[in-house]
């Protein structure tokens, strides 16, 4: 009757914690578009999508760490950096990890930098100092820290990119693309942006971008400064408001006062149909500037 | 509040055409079922409120792929269910890697009370159990669903089922035994 | 068969479930042994109880407004952020959802639960009435969502006041300065508000700068260790 375990979960583990730091090298078996999880404290992890159905880690553990735990479900891999209770010092781990391309893949870590690549399921990375980096092109992406700087070239995926203190850099994004941080800064650079929504409360915003066609831009910040570079033939709705901020315009009309009371400014123009790009500040300044 | 087949058929076709109205009064008369299944599987009665919620608006994302084979509260609970597993599929994943003091544990709650007697030690006893015991047995015992149903919602193997389901009624008949 | 693998088999046994010579083992177990028809006597009882147990339980509050606003704000799912897509009454929509996600890390939050299905009664009553009151309708918003933004920022900072000592000196200077600075932010355009309620943009950018604080807050709570 005791029939538990019919996922039959293989486990590898070294048993003793590291005293210094020890080499991994082990494969085991995966679903073409299985999940994958990863966790580790500090270090670094790397991982890119491959064409066989295996999930491969290689790298090092670092001193302290208690073992590696790697298990293979039928639809879940689990890639995990044990630590031992109580641990004081533990040196970092550096892992590199291969996936089946279609897996999707979350990972988490402390101090740890991530990064994702060539890798076509759904991403989901997280870290609170680490930095994140994501490339190839995720079914969707969602990245985040705390201090760490996130780093996104996924050319087409749609997803959401957020930090407190540390900056958010969009490159070569067409996907539906949402972006923020507290007091970091934002930019975002491409070709063809379709639709990007950028908030900071004290960080600058920095597009420098063509817009799709149809293209949506959104940027809100309290205090940051937002500056809007664009081609000089951008065909687009603008609409910019500042409460007490500037706004310079090398497209064309100047911004006019919108309150008896307060010293609002807005600035609305078109300089053709289908883009919008909409731009709003508390204090800080907004410059549309032109390529 | 009960409505008969052929009201519920017109107040889910209205509904999902987008009339809220007609998806509130689908609501007044399952909430209950919902509210019932999501406190006795979650073992907490803030939590169950804030899943209740949950599994209605998510009715109202997918009223489209209600095609009206099975009755409306039939279709409702397996959503229910799912929300459910999934909410705490979701924690357990964040969960897993982060060591929560205790004054944040969720599950730390009230358990069910409003009921008399009897009834009441056996919703506590429920509550008590270990999460997956407790969604067993639920869904077993109380819902009457089969353990092969059960193990497809849950993506537990039929045998762990049934150890669950052992495990569950083993420590509810100490519990209310002592 | 022994006792201990008959009582194995009681569960089964009770559901029907055992093969028929299984079912044939354990019934002639049962014939011999009081104490295992006991078990399965307590096996048959609490199956019927369980069976038994009301099939519905109304919650203990009308949980419809919450769900009528998180449906009328359309785009909010499972307690997240990330619907910044529209206008900023959507905002609530969002806020409220993520005191509901708040509910869920901590359960000893009764005046956030006030609070927050207060603003969702109140704000789906604004919704039904339409919006076309203009500056009423917009400063009553307001004025649900500040009262939300305030019950859940109180939470989560008491949250991650509790848990300062699982995280890195590092970290906590990042959050301790970035609240500082979002508040520093939310004082001014409230203040700016004041001298200038008809201003059609500053709700808008107060509501997104509740929301990142109460974003930012939540991620707090839930760091890991270490972190």
């Amino acid at each position: 009757m005791n029939r538990i375990g019919i996922l039959a979960l293989t486990m590898a583990a070294a048993a003793m914690p590291a005293a210094a730091q020890q080499r991994v090298d082990e494969t085991k078996p995966a679903a073409k578009d299985g999940a994958v999880e990863v966790h580790n404290v500090a270090g670094s992890v790397r991982v890119t999508g491959w064409d066989q159905d295996q999930v491969a880690v290689t790298g090092t553990l670092g001193r302290g760490t208690e073992r590696l735990e790697f298990t293979a479900g039928e639809r879940r891999t689990v890639v995990r950096v044990v630590l031992p209770h109580n641990a004081h010092h533990v040196d970092g781990s550096d892992l590199e990890i291969k996936v089946p391309r279609g897996s999707s893949l979350e990972v988490n870590t402390v101090s740890a930098d991530i990064s994702a690549d060539k890798v076509s399921g759904e991403t989901v990375l997280e870290s609170v100092s680490g930095e994140i980096t994501v490339g190839g092109e995720p079914k969707r992406f969602t990245a985040r820290t705390v201090s760490g700087d996130v780093d996104i070239t996924a050319a087409s995926a749609p997803g959401q990119a957020k930090s407190v203190s540390g900056t958010v850099k969009l490159n070569g994004v067409t996907g539906d693309v949402e972006a923020g941080s507290v007091s970091g800064d934002i930019s975002v650079k491409g070709d063809a942006i379709s639709h990007v929504d950028l908030e900071t409360t004290s960080g600058d915003i920095r597009l420098d971008a063509g817009l799709a066609k149809d293209g949506r831009v959104t940027a809100k910040t309290v205090s940051g400064t937002v500056e809007l570079v664009l081609p000089a033939a951008t065909s687009a709705d603008f609409d910019v408001t500042t409460f007490s901020g500037h706004i310079t315009n090398a497209f064309g009309p100047e911004a006019k006062r919108t309150s008896e009371y307060g010293p609002g400014k807005e600035l609305s123009f078109s300089t053709g149909t289908g883009g919008r790009i909409v731009a709003r500040s508390f204090s800080g300044n907004v410059h549309l500037r032109k390529k | 509040m009960s409505t008969n087949r052929d009201d519920e058929r017109s107040l889910v076709r209205a509904a999902q055409a987008g009339d809220l109205g007609s998806f509130e009064r689908l609501y007044r008369s399952t909430v209950g079922l919902v509210h019932a299944l999501c406190l006795r599987m979650s073992g907490n009665t803030a939590l169950a409120e804030e899943l209740t919620q949950d599994v209605f608006v998510r009715a109202w994302q997918k009223l489209a792929t209600f095609r009206g084979e099975s009755a409306f509260a039939t279709w409702l609970t397996r959503l229910t269910v799912n929300v459910v597993l999934s909410e705490r599929r979701d924690r357990r994943r964040r969960e897993a890697h982060i060591t929560l003091s205790d004054d944040l544990e969720p599950f730390a709650g009230p358990v069910p009370d409003a009921r008399p007697g009897a009834a009441l030690d056996l919703e506590r006893a429920i509550a008590s159990l270990p999460p997956q015991a407790r969604h067993v047995f639920v869904l077993h015992d109380v819902q009457g669903w089969e353990h092969a149903e059960i193990a497809h919602h849950t993506g537990l193997a039929v045998g762990t089922c049934k150890a669950h389901l052992h495990r569950a009624r083993r420590l509810l008949r100490e519990v209310l035994s002592s | 068969m022994n006792c201990r693998n008959v009582v194995e088999r009681l569960d089964e046994f009770v559901d029907g479930t055992l093969t028929a010579a299984e079912r044939g083992t354990v019934a002639l177990h049962l014939e011999s042994c009081p104490s295992c028809r006991e078990a399965e006597a307590g096996v048959r009882a609490l199956a019927a109880r369980g069976a038994a147990l009301p099939q519905a339980i109304e919650p203990a509050h009308d949980l419809w407004p919450g769900i009528a606003a998180r449906i009328q704000a359309g785009t909010v799912t499972q307690g997240r952020f990330g619907a910044a897509r529209h206008s900023w009454r959507h905002h609530l929509g969002a806020l409220a959802a993520a005191a509901a996600a708040l509910v869920v890390v901590s359960s000893v939050v009764t005046t956030l639960i006030v609070a927050r299905r207060d603003a969702t009664t109140a704000s789906s009553r604004a919704g039904r009435t339409g919006l076309a009151a203009g500056v009423t309708a917009a400063s009553l918003e307001l004025a649900q969502a500040r009262g939300t933004y305030e019950a859940a920022r109180r939470q989560l900072l008491a949250a991650l006041e509790a848990r300062r000592s699982s995280l890195s000196p590092a970290t906590l200077k990042v959050l301790d300065e970035n609240v500082r600075i979002i508040d520093e932010a939310v004082r001014q355009m409230e203040s700016a508000l004041a001298r200038d309620p008809g201003n059609q943009e500053l709700p808008s950018l107060l509501v997104t700068a509740y929301r990142q604080e109460i974003d930012m807050l939540q991620r707090a709570a839930g760091l890991p260790a270490r972190g």
